[in-house]
């Protein structure tokens, strides 16, 4: 059989999987960039907690202890490959006493290796996600900040109200290239058994050792799917841009003109 | 006490990094009161101001909102704050909201209006900037003059004692300044006391009811615009007066 062939002879035979896969794949990259981004807002407030001069020394430790541990995660998890975390993470669940072989969801592909994963990536794109958030809120004007404190807001009613919203506005492109590296890098999460999409091609691989066929096929689904998301990141810039709204607080009827 | 100061500043000092930016600054600002504050650049006008509203903690003297030292660590900074409005010379509207949210946002968070009043307060303080056309648009839209307007809108919207103006029409061209001193003129008339630091010394002496002249750190001249502008025989205001013609 010519590649051609072999590639026909997998779609035909072991289509099922690579859809199984495909399905896989898509809800660790969306679940773990959403809930990445999620936590990496409090990452990101949490390593920029003000420990005030005048607070108490209670208040000092654990505001302290709060940064230290937002900084230590970003460092540790940022500076590791996800491959590694996700082994210590099933070796540690294990050893606890938790096996996701033995979680049963009922639902298709839903499995408890792919909890498994889900945990494993979110938490990864956690750090990505803080500093990401962090760099925005870096780069609003601290003049809106200062206006919004004159104003008598206090210093959380300023960060949720005005910099956030604004912090994460401006970073929709940075989030969205984390999103299509999560695509490509849930991937290594095979290496718990997550059925996602490499794992898929690797066992339909084995089945008929049509290797290159087998990894051309994902290779080109895969670079579907980070098309399809450069698609869908360019619509969202447009409409935010076109529309210019945000995070709006209530909405006004037009008039009639 | 009808004649107690609004705000009143008491030997007021600030370094940055064992700089002195302010020394022993003193001064009172009477209800109904406009005050221009002139001088040259990095005299210290700005940070006279921010101490004002805490945006800058001084390292000694007193500040006195109405008769409560508002530097004491008991005080509610934020309530302080909503009472003592600032306008910025870069406007600093919040970019994720038009027009009427810019105005509302506090009203809501702060004094706890709910949105129909706050609204309405808005819309009122807005006709007063002649900006009542512009409510759903956002700031990016907006020309630095309207932008400015609303920025006093919005100062408006908290009903303030007194509103701190910090070099409001700097970065305006002339034809936005007039716009802006316009409706600042027409506020003072209507009352408000107002802390005017300003280049526009047509405004300190046309509209300001006393001027302080300040000159690196300290207030070294002081006194109704007449006195200021015409029989003021200081040598360094001459020579700065002569400059900014
Ligand atoms: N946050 C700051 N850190 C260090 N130096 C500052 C800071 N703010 C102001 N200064 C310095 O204080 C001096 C007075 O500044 P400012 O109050 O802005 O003067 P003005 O508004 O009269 O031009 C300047 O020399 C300025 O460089
Ligand atoms: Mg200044």
């Amino acid at each position: 059989m010519n590649l051609f062939e072999q590639v026909g002879y997998l779609l035909s035979n072991y289509w099922l999987w690579f859809l199984e896969g495909l399905a896989a794949t898509i809800i660790l990259s969306v679940v773990g960039t959403i809930g990445g981004l999620m936590i990496g807002i409090f990452l990101a407030l949490g390593s920029r907690i003000k420990i005030g001069k005048h607070d108490k020394w209670y208040n000092k430790t654990w505001k302290g202890f709060i940064r230290g541990f937002c900084y230590f995660y970003s460092t540790v998890i940022r500076g590791t490959p996800m491959m590694v975390q996700a082994m210590i993470f099933k070796y540690s669940c294990q050893g606890a006493g938790l096996n996701f072989n033995n979680v049963l969801t009922g639902i298709p592909v839903f499995d408890g290796w792919l909890i498994a994963g889900l945990v494993v990536i979110t938490l990864n794109t956690a750090a990505y996600m803080g500093e990401i958030v962090k760099s925005g809120l870096n780069g609003i004007s601290k003049g809106q900040i200062e206006a919004a404190r004159s104003l008598g807001m206090t210093r959380n009613q300023s960060m949720f109200s005005v910099a956030l919203p604004q912090a994460i506005k401006n970073s929709i492109p940075t989030i969205g290239s984390e999103w299509i590296v999560n695509i490509k890098d849930s991937s290594v999460l095979n290496v718990i058994g997550v059925t996602e999409l490499y794992f898929m091609s690797n066992q339909a691989a084995n089945k008929g050792y049509m290797f290159i066929a087998s990894y051309t096929i994902i290779a080109l689904i895969y670079l579907m799917l980070t098309l399809c998301t450069n698609g869908i990141l360019h619509i969202a810039k447009i409409k935010l841009d076109g529309k210019k709204v945000s995070f709006p607080l209530f909405h006004y009827q037009k008039k009639a003109s | 006490m009808e004649n107690q100061p609004i705000i009143e500043v008491k030997h007021l000092a600030k370094s940055f990094d064992g700089t002195a930016v302010l020394n022993d600054v003193s001064l009172q600002v009477k209800k109904g009161q406009c005050l221009a504050i002139i001088g040259p650049s990095g005299g210290g006008k700005s940070t006279l101001l921010r101490c004002l509203n805490k945006l800058e903690s001084p390292d000694s003297g007193e500040i006195l909102f109405k008769g409560e030292n508002i530097l004491s660590h008991t005080v509610n900074t934020n309530h302080i704050r909503s009472k003592l409005g600032m306008v910025f010379q870069s406007f600093n509207l919040f970019l994720n909201m038009n027009v009427i949210e810019n105005c509302t946002l506090a009203q809501i968070k702060v004094l706890h209006r709910s949105k129909e009043e706050a609204c309405q307060i808005a819309k009122k303080n807005l006709e007063a900037v002649g900006m009542l056309n512009k409510i759903e648009a956002r700031p990016s839209e907006l020309s630095g003059g309207q932008q400015q307007r609303i920025a006093i809108a919005r100062a408006l919207c908290m009903d303030p004692e007194a509103i701190l103006f910090d070099e409001p029409t700097s970065a305006l061209d002339p034809e936005m300044t007039v716009e802006v001193l316009q409706v600042m003129k027409d506020l003072a008339s209507k009352g408000l006391t107002m802390v005017v630091v300003t280049h526009e010394m047509s405004f300190a002496k046309n509209v300001a009811s006393e001027v302080i002249f300040m000159d690196k750190g300290v207030v070294a001249e002081q006194g109704t615009p007449e006195y200021i502008f015409e029989q003021c025989q200081n040598p360094r205001l001459k020579s700065f007066l002569g400059f900014s013609k």
